[in-house]
């Protein structure tokens, strides 16, 4: 079966500000996540306000803090109420991850695809055995309209299909 | 990441113990001398223990971090010790546990070491390795848990705070960072193939007068067979057809056909499915040898 056949593309039922509306997030916080290029939100299979993250947030968060240091990634919760799932499990869990229509513009879809093909290298290491990833990232809209999504559930190696699948939908 | 070498020992007096231990380390295996290897072993981490708080007091975080990977070498070797002690005994769900602490150490040293050819890892690895594959474990109990509380293990500072800077698995002066969790909810137990933690096994039974009549009978004949521990096994599979309805493959688990897909999403409405199966492992005369 082809691995492409795995990923699901649709859009979601938020915005970015219904979002960080639903989030009742202290000002600092607010201010913090409206300037954001990517949001890491609370839920399991979909955003869920004030919800547990998904398990590899943490992991994902401190990879972005001292690799993407450029640019701005806020976890749209409280430090201080921060819960996550943690599932002991081989699996590779990305938190879900709303990349602002501002970040993909001035990056491009091809550094978006690669910043999670290099997240999941890392997490790997030298590890060759076969393990499921779970994906899902939202790409930020203009004009305030309702974002897509990809959703990814297979086999690690997968994620390499992931450049030519938001290259797609950013075609449309 | 940054790499450690472990060989690295300012100390010359300390540097020749503990290259005479490592040393020695497989000769005692090789000779079923596992209780006197298992004792090398640890005076080995001792030794480094004592690296580690020398360092600490001169402030030198590189030292403590080489020192640490040592003692993660040792804890390799002492695994495989205390395995064939088990496997010896007819103890096999223990020696289970012991290959899965041997295969942590040396997952652990393959990313912290800068050297790990040198000391063999990567064949000491695959050595478990195939060990593991010849037990019959393929399901595991994984626990669903919920976070609610947790400090690092470095600063105490929540690992979630702007503050705390220590990236989790990365070492600082002679310790490993990990999420230390405060307060936790448990939300479910599961079956699963692919654990985190293979330890959790679901306990299989078996007469240990007669263990070549139950389903570790290839671990009882490798291990009652073998000369010397250290040889390399040859696991050899073939791929095998066979009926589908027969298999009894829960929906979503991965497809025994091995493509890593759902069975669901696979070879679940095909009549026959190719599976990798096991066909015969042997004993190569190829040893482990090890000198440093």
């Amino acid at each position: 079966m082809d691995l492409l056949d795995q990923y699901k593309i649709s859009k979601t039922n938020f915005t970015k500000e219904e979002i960080l509306r639903l989030s009742q997030l202290s000002d600092q916080l607010l201010e913090d996540a409206q300037c954001a290029d990517i949001l890491i939100l609370p839920g399991h299979s979909d955003f869920e306000p004030q919800g547990i993250f998904r398990d590899g947030t943490l992991s994902f968060y401190k990879y972005s803090k001292k690799n993407l240091s450029d640019y701005k990634v806020c976890i749209v919760e409280d430090p201080q109420k921060i819960k996550s799932e943690n599932l002991r499990s081989a699996e590779i869990w990305i938190p879900i991850l709303f990349f602002s229509y501002e970040f993909v513009k001035s990056v491009g879809s091809d550094f978006v695809a690669q910043l999670v093909i290099n997240y999941v290298e890392k997490i790997r290491g030298k590890s060759k055995d076969p393990t499921r990833a779970h994906l899902k990232i939202v790409l930020g809209s203009e004009n305030g309209d309702v974002p897509d999504q990809i959703d990814y559930d297979g086999p690690a190696e997968g994620l390499k299909e992931l450049p030519k699948i938001i290259g797609k939908m950013r075609l449309k | 990441m940054v790499q450690y070498d472990p060989l690295n020992i300012a100390d010359s007096i300390a540097n020749t113990k503990i290259r005479r231990l490592i040393n020695s380390l497989p000769h005692n295996i090789n000779a079923k001398q596992f209780r006197q290897a298992i004792g090398i072993a640890k005076k080995g981490k001792r030794i480094c223990d004592d690296l580690i708080e020398d360092a600490r007091t001169t402030n030198n975080e590189n030292a403590a971090n080489c020192a640490l990977v040592l003692k993660a070498y040792f804890e390799l070797w002492e695994s495989i010790a205390k395995y064939w002690d088990q496997l010896m005994d007819f103890n096999y769900n223990d020696a289970w546990g012991c290959l899965q602490d041997g295969l942590s150490a040396s997952h652990f040293i393959l990313t912290h070491a800068s050297n790990p050819e040198q000391l063999l890892v990567s064949e000491l690895c695959e050595y478990l390795l195939s060990y593991e594959e010849i037990f019959p474990y393929r399901v595991f109990a994984s626990t669903g848990l919920v976070v609610i509380e947790s400090h690092c293990n470095i600063c105490g500072k929540n690992p979630y705070d702007p503050g705390c800077t220590h990236m989790p698995g990365e070492l600082y002066m002679g310790e490993a960072a990990v999420c230390v969790v405060d307060k936790i909810e448990a939300n479910e137990v599961s079956l699963v193939q692919h654990p985190e933690d293979k330890r959790c096994i679901i306990f299989l039974p078996y007469d240990r007068k007669h263990p070549e009549n139950s389903a570790f009978r290839d671990i009882y004949r490798v291990s009652t067979g073998v000369e010397k521990p250290l040889q390399i096994l040859d696991v050899q599979r073939a791929v095998i057809e066979e009926n589908t309805s027969e298999l009894h493959c829960p929906d979503d688990w991965d497809c025994p056909c091995g493509s890593g897909i759902f069975f669901k999403d696979c070879c679940m409405g095909n009549p026959k499915i190719s599976i990798s199966r096991i066909v015969h492992v042997q004993i190569t005369k190829d040893l482990i040898k090890l000198n440093i």
